[in-house]
């Protein structure tokens, strides 16, 4: 059950050749299928994260369009070229490596001036257009350093300019900051999505940080397991979360077991399901109709959701849950609450800081709210 | 424990001072002036080296061990390197049993390695001469490179080959401009190994040689003979270049022999 | 927010990159190995099967021609004269192994576990310089040392005693000088395992209770099995087959198996038979390395108990 695979038409190739386009790309290794069957389209000057837990073959992904695996079965196309048969230091393409991949016995000019040392071009274009880069990645004047003297975040930076002196239709990143500290990477998202601005590339990024993939993507794609579970923008992926996997991924997810016994037509076409959960009936506004009975999860993010004394009434078109207030964290700007609802299952409820939520004790009767259009259903 | 320590310390000496003794006799009483390489020690000369260096069979015989030397570390650096670059980049295990194909000729006496080669020149009609003894020289050397190289890849990060490859290189440029760099001290090591056994080798040599000697086989001839004292110079030549390429290849290879690595 | 399957198109039909980058790789692979495989099949392989062959040949005066005769092998199963130097030169071979790894393995251990530790550096490195000096130089060194007029004659002279010529010319000279040569070649290997073997695993034992010779014998020891083993069969592999070192120091009593060997291949001109006693020796010698693996593993069991 994938939604948007992000295949731009039908099956055949659309008009203005994509930086990368997979079709049907399945990959193992010995009894080990790491990827499933992927199709993907990667427009022009895009930013696309990969994300997904380990082992889920984001890598292998990007190691295909890199030139270093093969696919077993399916194609690949680089800007409408198909690329099965080339091999790597023939295609477009480059990679940041996830520990960077410096020459150790080369200077920093040589390291980045390298490829364009081994397509022959002239001495004093390599040294300009290196200055060039340098200045890129701002790290003038670090020519003649050797990779054993920069810190983690200059190697990185290095490896960057490096990749991006050939001007490569698709630019490739591995997990390029995963070595780095927290704010050494927050830094590093701006200066990425900077340097990208001023280059132009197509940026592919693998990652298993949610929160990186949010902030730098224009689209980010799902991948679990070897398959690709959704592609979005961040606010879509967020927002309405495909399956389960993609909900407990991004973000913090409060998940609702319960089984269909209604379905009513609702407002612009769509649907409004009625979902029995424990003792409660939750409404939740769907595109599709679903049988009655069909075991489901209704998702709700925690900031979607409120506390409300047992009292108050409800208002329209909220789903309301009575519950035991279990603890609460003050966390600043907002407090966390854990709440158990629906006969055992617990959920998280973000408040604001007001004063009515920071006078809860633990063990308070509350009513967890939310409305009906903040749910997302999905079905196993 | 500290009376141990004396103790164990003490044996390690005396097993050293054992290991030495032989090889400085040789190399002191070259030096000495009455050539009877018995106490009491008469007097310094160098009597015996003007000799050494005026006898034109000796100095000819330096000149192919010389020769065969080079000739043997160039090629088994060369083959051996190959092979273990073909192994790093491609797992098979047909490449496991040819390092272990290479390594094999270590298990044989040096003896039946000779006459082995002797008997199959013999069948093919080929004369004897520098080219035959370097490939006996070559069976025992090549084992000696192929480890070197192997422990070196051992520790080889590949992804700058990858890298390489994603900036365009195709593989040879990948190889001369990346990989052989990096490995570079590993294999000019192995090569000097393998120079140094070339030099000493003699068992084979005997075996394998038409008319020209090498260094060992002179001194043999000479031991044949009966002592004499340029025996004591032409050894302590001999001695003093193996030593020489053993302390250079320590210095290159980096590595030292209790097995830590100066990082990449 | 459509939740329909979008079903991935059939595979496309013709070539696609399924193993293409392995034949490429396997050609370049094959490219690079095959000078070291022609070399090995064309001075190894080749070699061996002709001297084999050789072994049921004829010689004359004159001439050498291969054959099926089966004469060399028979004369050398059972004749005593060659039994005789067999046996000779498997129990140098055995002796000087053992003695090797005995004498060898104190300072192993004392540079990896021991006190030398610090000194490891310094210590291999004399090793390996006694390693790399010339073979034959040091035959000549013992010979020039145990002779008559010899260093150690010299000092016994000096307080009276000798000159004592049992120091030379005979068995005992020869495993000396063997010994002297191969320490150096057993040092290596046992040092290599010895290094390997994790010194916690040491400290346990003693935590655990155990005296040194205990834990030398039941942890220690077995953990560093294989350069042991490696160390003795190097050591054996040499000295059983060795020629150079009887020829000078050994006199008539200490002539081995080589001696007669080299002799066939030399002044004797009887390489049929050469080759058929060296094939013997190597044989004998296999199942001697054989024995002593078995052996090894049976103490080993014995020990962990």
């Amino acid at each position: 059950m994938v939604q948007d695979k992000g295949l731009t038409g039908d099956d055949e190739l659309p008009k203005v050749d994509p930086a990368v386009s997979i079709r049907g790309v399945r990959r193992s290794f010995g009894d080990i299928d790491a990827l499933r069957g992927i199709d993907l389209d990667v427009d022009n000057g895009e930013f696309v994260s990969i994300l997904g837990p380990s082992g889920c073959g984001k890598t292998t992904l990007l190691r295909i369009i890199g030139g270093f695996e093969y696919p077993d079965v399916g194609d690949l196309y680089v800007g409408g070229r198909r690329m099965n048969d080339v091999p790597a230091h023939r295609r477009p393409v480059n990679t940041v490596f996830q520990r960077y991949a410096l020459f150790p016995h080369k200077t920093v000019a040589d390291n980045v001036g390298f490829a364009l040392k081994v397509a022959r071009r002239g001495k004093a274009e390599i040294a300009s257009r290196v200055a060039e880069m340098l200045k890129l990645v701002r790290l003038e004047g670090y020519e003649r350093r050797t990779p054993a003297s920069l810190s983690g975040g200059q190697a990185q930076r290095v490896a960057l300019a490096r990749a991006l002196i050939n001007n490569p239709k698709v630019l490739l990143l591995d997990e390029p900051l995963a070595a780095l500290d927290l704010k050494l990477r927050q830094a590093m998202h701006f200066e990425l999505r900077r340097i990208k601005a001023s280059v132009g590339s197509t940026f592919i990024y693998v990652t298993h940080d949610q929160e990186e993939a949010l902030t730098m993507s224009d689209r980010i794609v799902l991948m679990n397991g070897g398959q690709i579970e959704q592609v979005g923008v961040p606010v879509d992926v967020y927002r309405n979360p495909a399956t389960r996997f993609v909900s407990e991924f991004i973000g913090e997810v409060n998940l609702l077991a319960g089984e269909v016994v209604v379905v009513t037509d609702g407002p612009d076409g769509k649907v409004v399901v009625g979902v029995e959960a424990g003792n409660a009936k939750l409404n939740v506004a769907h595109n599709v109709a679903v049988a009655v009975g069909t075991r489901v999860w209704i998702s709700v993010r925690p900031e979607q959701m409120t506390l409300l004394d047992p009292q108050e009434t409800a208002a329209a078109s909220t789903n309301r849950a009575t519950g035991t207030l279990q603890s609460a964290v003050f966390m600043g700007s907002f407090v966390r609450h854990l709440v158990t609802i629906l006969d055992g299952q617990s959920v998280v409820v973000q408040t604001p800081a007001d004063p009515q939520f920071l006078d809860l004790n633990p063990g308070v009767d509350v009513v967890v709210q939310w409305p009906e259009a903040s749910g997302v259903l999905l079905c196993e | 424990m500290r009376r141990r320590g004396i103790g164990t310390k003490v044996y390690c000496a005396a097993l050293l001072a054992f290991l030495f003794a032989p090889t400085l006799t040789i190399v002191v009483f070259a030096f000495e002036s009455s050539g009877r390489s018995t106490l009491p020690f008469r007097g310094l000369t160098l009597d015996w080296f003007r000799e050494v260096l005026d006898d034109q069979v000796t100095v000819n015989a330096f000149r192919t061990s010389a020769v065969v030397g080079v000739t043997t570390a160039v090629l088994a650096a060369v083959i051996g390197t190959l092979a273990a670059y073909a192994i790093h980049r491609y797992r098979s295990r047909i490449g496991q049993v040819v390092v272990s194909t290479a390594t094999l000729p270590l298990a044989f006496p040096y003896l039946v390695l000779g006459i082995s080669l002797l008997s199959m020149f013999r069948v093919l009609g080929v004369t004897l001469s520098t080219t035959t003894i370097v490939s006996g020289h070559l069976l025992i050397t090549l084992p000696v490179v192929l480890a070197t190289v192997n422990a070196r890849f051992a520790t080889f990060d590949s992804a700058v080959e990858e890298a390489a490859r994603d900036l365009g290189a195709p593989p040879w440029r990948t190889f001369a401009s990346v990989t052989f760099p990096l490995i570079r001290p590993s294999v000019i090591g192995g090569g000097l190994l393998a120079l140094a056994l070339s030099l000493e080798e003699f068992i084979v040599t005997l075996f394998t040689t038409g008319g020209e000697s090498t260094v060992p086989v002179v001194i043999w001839g000479q031991m044949r003979r009966g002592v004499s004292p340029t025996v004591n110079a032409i050894s302590s030549l001999l001695l003093a270049a193996t030593v020489l390429l053993v302390l250079v290849t320590r210095k290159l290879t980096g590595a030292s022999l209790s097995g830590t690595r100066r990082s990449d | 927010m459509s939740t329909s399957a979008i079903v991935a198109p059939d595979p496309p039909a013709g070539p696609t990159g399924v193993r293409w980058e392995q034949r490429v790789a396997r050609r370049w692979y094959v490219l690079r190995l095959s000078p070291l495989v022609l070399f090995l099949a064309t001075f190894f392989i080749a070699p061996f099967v002709i001297l084999f062959l050789y072994s049921f040949g004829r010689s004359s005066i004159v001439s050498l021609s291969f054959g099926a005769n089966g004469e060399n092998w028979s004369t050398v199963l059972t004749d005593d004269f060659y039994r005789t130097l067999l046996v000779r030169s498997i129990v140098t071979g055995v002796t000087v192994g053992v003695a090797s790894v005995l004498l060898a393995f104190p300072f192993a251990y004392a540079i990896t576990i021991g006190p030398l530790r610090r000194h490891a550096e310094l210590c291999l490195f004399g090793v390996l310089i006694t390693l790399f000096s010339a073979y034959v130089v040091r035959i000549y060194a013992w010979r020039t040392l145990l002779g008559r007029n010899g260093i150690i004659n010299e000092a016994f002279d000096v307080v009276g005693l000798g000159p004592y010529d049992f120091l030379l010319f005979n068995q005992p000279a020869v495993i000396l000088t063997l010994v002297n040569v191969l320490i150096p070649m057993a040092v290596l290997p046992i040092y290599s395992s010895l290094a390997q073997v994790d010194p916690a695993l040491v400290e346990a034992a003693r935590d655990a209770g155990a005296g040194s010779i205990r834990t030398l014998t039941a942890v220690t020891i077995p953990l560093a099995s294989r350069g042991i083993n490696a160390a003795f069969a190097l050591c054996f592999l040499i000295a059983a087959g060795d020629y150079v070192t009887p020829q000078f120091v050994g006199g008539i009593d200490g002539q081995m198996l080589g001696n007669v060997i080299a002799e066939q291949f030399g002044t004797a001109f009887n390489w049929p038979l050469g080759s058929a006693l060296a094939f013997l020796l190597v044989g004998v010698m296999a199942m001697v390395i054989g024995a002593w693996l078995l052996l090894m593993r049976f103490f080993g069991f014995r020990m962990l108990r």
